[in-house]
């Protein structure tokens, strides 16, 4: 999933999907899902195209190839190669993210939850580590038939409006499997991403161990570790400052209001963008 | 309740629209608004930023990020169902 983990979109995440979803385009995409999450390992061949559009001077379309390998509970590579190749890591205990040529790459202590490691994919792996709990809320809808590398598939559309946010995934009709997904998104300023992955020689169950993840950092490359966001928050204990602001529809909305009466408040920042 | 940072009144009443979403939302601004101090006071570095308050107003649990399984015990904690 390609997943702005300090994004502003994550209060999504707790709004059950408006409009109803379309039960069969669901139910196949659901059972990919469980599928990849019933696997102890996963291995598969990956081409990626990814497009930006919507900007003058948008760079050109990319074409990367790699592979993808996925072990329980937490281990796991996708490494590209190509001009601007990503790949991302994760050896049990770190989170890697690596882009060709340049002279400095990612870590990060790798989420407990292996359902959030995030990169350039979509529910062919995110299904893997978090089944099919990560495909409730999509919106799916059955969206015809295609072709894939030989293989009859189905093709599920997930939306969801904003973020203006679209994956068409192929599930082959006789494996249950995806071979492919195509996310089309919206970015800020009118710039928008279409990226679509390829799996092809895709294997549930081969042969992987631990140590076949052990991360090597690019030749002269630095770590760097990201800024740490949660420095200035708040000490547990001690009581929030008070505050009164403006409501979109008028009026007022303060905290002591918002108190009154009840035994808890999830205060949520956000915005959009 | 959501505290919203930079965005138009017309953008957040569009998003909580279209997810028929019902919740007390309170306007920060951008940097240059009086009301931008919350932000601040809060600690907000990134987006979304979450605390859990206890009835008094005392900060229970907070983080940056969005982890549903997270809030929702501690919220369970402060006994919310």
């Amino acid at each position: 999933m390609l997943r702005r983990v300090l994004a502003a979109v994550a209060l999504a995440a707790v709004v059950p999907a408006a409009a109803r979803a379309d039960e069969k385009g669901q139910a196949i995409l659901e059972a990919a899902y469980k599928k990849l999450h019933a696997a102890r390992s996963l291995s598969a061949d990956v081409k990626t195209t990814i497009a930006m559009s919507g900007v003058p001077g948008a760079p050109p379309p990319s074409t990367t190839k790699g592979t993808v390998k996925a072990l329980k509970p937490n281990y796991f590579k996708w490494v590209m190669t190509g001009p601007g190749a990503e790949s991302f890591y994760a050896d049990g205990k770190h989170y890697y993210r690596v882009m060709a040529g340049q002279p400095r790459y990612f870590k990060q202590d790798l989420d407990p939850d292996p359902r959030v490691m995030y990169g350039n994919w979509e529910g062919e792996i995110d299904g893997f580590f978090g089944g099919a709990q990560n495909a409730k809320d999509v919106d799916a809808t059955l969206a015809g038939s295609d072709m894939v590398n030989g293989k009859e598939v189905h093709l599920v559309r997930t939306k969801l409006t904003m973020p203006d946010r679209t994956v068409v995934y192929a599930i082959g009709k006789n494996d249950g499997l995806i071979h492919r997904s195509e996310l089309t998104m919206s970015l800020q300023g009118g710039l928008r991403r279409r990226q679509v992955n390829e799996l092809t020689n895709l294997k549930l169950n081969p042969p992987l161990t631990p140590a076949e993840f052990k991360f090597t950092p690019p030749p002269g490359a630095e770590e760097f570790t990201p800024p740490d966001f949660a420095g200035r928050l708040i000490p547990v204990g001690r009581e929030a400052p008070a505050f009164t602001l403006p409501a979109p529809e008028g009026g007022k909305v303060s905290l002591t209001g918002l108190l009154k009466g009840r035994k808890a408040l999830l205060v949520n920042f956000w915005f959009y963008g | 309740m959501t505290i919203n940072s930079g965005d138009s009144k017309d953008v957040i009443q569009k998003w909580f629209q279209e997810r028929k979403f019902t919740l007390p939302v309170g306007m920060a601004g951008d940097e240059d608004s009086p009301d931008y101090g919350v932000v601040e006071k809060f600690g907000v570095q990134a987006y979304p930023t979450n605390y859990v308050l206890d009835g008094e107003g005392r900060v229970v649990w907070r983080d940056v990020g969005f982890s549903e399984e997270a809030i929702r015990a501690a919220l369970e904690k402060l006994g919310v169902k």
